[in-house]
This record gives structure tokens, sequence and C-alpha cells, in this order.
């Protein structure tokens, strides 16, 4: 079935993302913290370093978020259709 | 399932779909802000299309409740559509009749030329209520679907077809709501023009006819109005005796009759009515051929006519002779008959009788006329002479009106060929309608501003 497929297709791909982005986040947070720790004397290497925990911080707090609100989404829809 | 549910679900995942990759743009270690202004616009378009998807039937039913509020109901759409429909084939009807009928006589051409307007006017209701007709066979059997899609396209990531998104799902929800409203919104503005009607004409046929009207010494009546009615006594034309000869003011004197039933007659002439034999007069009573009829109408009863100076009797006239303006009739009586003249104050006449005659004298009005009556009643039964003459007389000049002619009033010809009829159609089945949907269109544009779309939006589209 042609929407069935394309169901699977964007559940996949969200799936991968999904993964991606946590992988994504861990990396970004232990090079954050690998600029920010370097001895290095540049004050706008370890800004870019902070700036890259703090995006990869708020990145997992959405992935988790994320996950949270769009299952009580799906839970408000089966309730309201039910 | 309802093929809007799979739409929904498709637009549900892409929504997810969207968030995930905002939050991976998030994370990524590259500083680069065309790149990382993504990342919430991304997830911020997740969470609205997954409301959008979760609120869909909630949207549906309040562009429903908004129709209701407004006093509009797909019901009262489809009377509407249906009553327009029917009016627009009434009036092609119409002209395919009149045209028909008319086709074998001199005029046609001209009422042809005349009925085209009235044709095209029915041409442009028809393309208009066609498109009227498109635009609730989308909303209505699939606006679910098409507004399901349009937030599926709202949701794809990166906003690639956020516009087109929006869009559908407006014009889903504006239409629903505004076609509904439509048949109150035209009530408010215009009113609702009539239907014609010609199968009354088409039953009973048209032909065109001299008709003469003479006194009973087969002198041709000058002046006078001479009603035409049918056999449930309804007025069907009002011509105007002129030298003797039915006379109308589009047609001369040569009128339209029937051609297919028989009709009554009536002379009026100073404020007094003569029905006129054949009484009714039937098709077959007319002489001519096929294009041109013709027949004589008389009343013996109204003896002479001259000048609107009339002599008629209840009795049986028994001679006549006249010599100049000297007239003098004979006639037999029996009690409660009369022998009566009735002369224009304009008109000063000498008048003599044989004994045993009891006059009295009247005056009368008739089409800014005035003048004297005098009826003389027999004391016995028997034959009575009066003579009469005119010594002096001026122009009489009575105002006897519009004339109307039998397609006029039974054809209705008049009344839908007239440009008020023309502009009423125009304004109710075209002009206000699509005025109307341009409005809506307008709104659409508006709502999907809202819901995301950008400007030019219906061009792109």
């Amino acid at each position: 079935m042609a929407v069935q497929d394309l169901l699977n297709l964007i559940q996949n791909t969200t799936q991968q993302i999904s993964i991606l982005a946590w992988a994504v986040f861990l990396l970004t947070w232990s090079i954050g913290w690998t600029l920010r720790g370097a001895p290095i004397p540049l004050g706008r290497l370890k800004r870019t370093g902070s700036s890259f925990i703090e995006d990869s911080v708020w990145a997992a707090l959405w992935l988790a978020l994320g996950s949270t609100i769009f299952s009580l989404i799906t839970y408000l829809i089966q309730v309201i259709t039910s | 399932m309802e093929m809007e549910v799979d739409y929904l679900r498709v637009a549900y995942e892409l929504s997810i779909l969207s968030f995930y990759i905002g939050v991976l743009i998030y994370a990524l270690p590259i500083p680069w802000p065309p790149l990382k202004r993504w990342a919430p616009r991304l997830m911020m378009d997740g969470f609205f299309t997954a409301a959008l998807a979760a609120l869909f039937y909630g949207l549906l039913s309040t562009s429903d409740y908004i129709a209701r509020v407004l006093g509009g109901s797909w019901e009262l759409f489809q009377g509407w559509l249906s009553t327009a429909i029917s009016t627009l084939i009434s009036l092609k009807g119409f002209v395919f009749v009149i045209t028909m009928i008319t086709s074998q006589f001199p005029f046609a051409g001209a009422i042809g030329s005349a009925l085209r307007p009235v044709d095209r006017v029915a041409d442009i209701g028809f393309i208009t209520i066609a498109w009227i007709s498109a635009l609730m066979i989308i909303v209505s059997n699939f606006g679910k679907a098409l507004a399901a899609i349009g937030i599926a396209l709202s949701a794809v990531p990166f906003r690639i077809s956020r516009s087109a998104g929006a869009w559908l799902l407006s014009f889903v929800l504006v239409f629903n709501a505004g076609l509904q409203v439509l048949p109150s919104f035209l009530a408010t503005l215009a009113e609702q023009p009539g239907r014609p009607d010609p199968s009354e004409l088409e039953a009973n046929g048209l032909a065109i006819a001299k008709l003469h009207v003479i006194d009973y010494t087969n002198r041709s009546v000058g002046g006078g109005i001479l009603y035409m009615y049918n056999s449930a006594g309804d007025e069907w034309a009002k011509y105007i005796v002129s030298n003797g000869l039915a006379w109308d003011d589009d047609f001369g004197s040569t009128v339209p009759v029937p051609s297919r039933t028989e009709v009554y007659l009536a002379l009026e002439i100073d404020n007094v009515r003569f029905n006129l034999k054949p009484y009714p007069l039937h098709p077959s009573d007319y002489q001519g051929n096929g294009t041109l009829w013709e027949a004589v109408v008389s009343n013996k009863y109204l003896v002479w006519v001259g000048n609107y100076t009339i002599i008629y009797t209840t009795g049986e006239p028994q001679s006549f002779t006249r010599d100049g303006d000297n007239v003098s009739l004979t006639v037999y009586l029996n009690s409660g008959e009369y022998i009566a003249f009735r002369t224009p104050s304009e008109c000063s006449v000498s008048v003599n009788h044989s004994d045993g005659l009891e006059s009295t004298s009247s005056t009368w009005e008739w089409m800014d006329m005035t003048g004297t009556l005098v009826k003389y009643t027999p004391k016995h039964p028997g034959e009575y002479t009066l003579s009469l003459t005119i010594d002096t007389c001026n122009r009489v000049s009575p105002d006897f009106g519009d004339t109307e002619n039998y397609l006029e009033k039974v054809g209705k010809l008049g009344t839908y060929m007239d440009i008020d009829f023309i502009s009423s159609i125009l304004l109710y089945y075209t002009t206000i309608p699509l005025l109307y949907t341009f409005v809506l269109f307008t709104i659409t544009t508006g709502l999907a501003r809202i819901l995301g779309g950008r400007e030019r939006l219906f061009i792109k589209v």
C-alpha cells in the first residue's frame, strides 16, 4: 500500500535522524568540552566551545521533550477519536 | 478508512520528522548561523503542523458551525443551485419558444435580436453556476481530503510546500463555510428574479391577425379600446381601435392573437362595454393565409359610432338611415329595453324621437373624456325612432394609455426582455456570486498567511 510505504519511509527516516541526533549531541558536547578545556588561550575558541555545549544540551533536552510531547499528542488524538 | 486519515497520518509523521531534523541541526557542531536558524523554525513547524493534524476535525466542525451561525447550510445551497439552474433553463426555454413560434412572422428577426441579450445572460448565468457548482463539489466531496493534504504539505520539512499546504487548508475551511452562506448573503443583497413560464403561450399558439371592428351599420368603429380575454376571464390583450382596426403600439394594425384557442373580445367606448361577435372568437373564425389572419367582429346593438358619439340599444334594430351627420334609427322596444346615445362634451347634437319615449340623462367620464348619456325607455312596447344630428364637434382626443399585446401579456415578453429583469438575473446569478467567491478567495489568502503562507500565495498556487 502506497500510503503505508510512505509512512514507513518517514518513520524509518525519523528514527534514523533521531539516533543520528543523539550521536551528534554526544559529538558536539564532546567537541564543546574539548574546545573549552583546550590549553589554547583564544577567547573566541572558548566561546565556540561553550556555544557547542549549550546547543548540544538544548538539543538533548528537546530530543527528550519532543518524544514526550509527540507521545502526548498521539495519546490526545486517540482519546478524542475514540 | 477515510482517505483523509491516511493524509493526516502522513502529516503527523512529517511533523515529527521536521521536529527531529530541527533538533539534529540544533545539535550540529557547525557554528554557521544561516544553518542554525533552521533549527527552531523546524521544531516549531513540527509542533504547529502536529497540532493542526490533531485539531483537523475540530477545524472543520468550526467551519460548519460558523456557516450555521451565519444562516447557511448545504441544503440551502443546494436549493439555491436548483432554483438557479431551473430559472436559467426556463429562460433558455422562453427564448426558444418565443423564437420558435414567431419564426414564421415578418418580425421574427427583430424578436430574435431583442431576445439575444436574454439568451446571453442565461449563458453567462450557466457558466457562473457551473463554476460555483465545481467549487461546491470540490469542497463538499473532497474537502476533508484536500484539507488533510494541505496539512501534509505544510508539514514537509524545510517549508518546501508550506505555502501551498496552508492555502489548500484555508481554501477548504473558508469555502466550506462561505458557500453554505451564499444563499443567505444573496437574499440580503438582491431580490430573486422571477421565472419565465412560456408554457401557456406554447399551448395557445400565436398568430398575427387583422381584427376589423364594425358597428351595426357596417361602419368601421373609429375609436375605442378592444379587450381580449380567455375563457377564465383573464385579460390577454388590450388594443386600441383605430379606423376600425385593432392597433398595437409594437405591432401596428396586425396584432398578435392565440392560434390554438378561442378568445373573448369586448369593445369599450364612452365608458360602456360591448361584447363582440363571434363570441368567443375561435381560430376557425379567422380567414386569410398562414402568416396573416383576418376577422371581422361586431355588436349589432352598437348601432352607430361617429367621432365618439354612439347610439346603442337593448332592443331589436329595425332600420337605420344616415345622411351626412344626420342618423335615424328605428328599434322595436319591449318594456325595460332602451335606446341610448352617448356624446362627448366636445360635440353638440340635436335629437328627435317618437312619442311614447321617456328620457333620462346623466354624464359619463372615460379616458380623460367627459360626456352626456341620454337613455330613452318606452311607455309601451312598440317601434320607436330616434333621429340624431351632430351639429358641431370639436376634436376629441381620449388618452388610451399603452396597449398590451397578447405576446407581451401571455408570453410575458415585456417582463423578461425588460432591462430590469436582465439586470436582476445578472446580479443574482452572476455578479454577486462571482464577487462573493472572489471575496472568499481573498479571505482564503488572508487565512493562508496566518497559517504560514506567504504573500502572493494565490498566484503561486
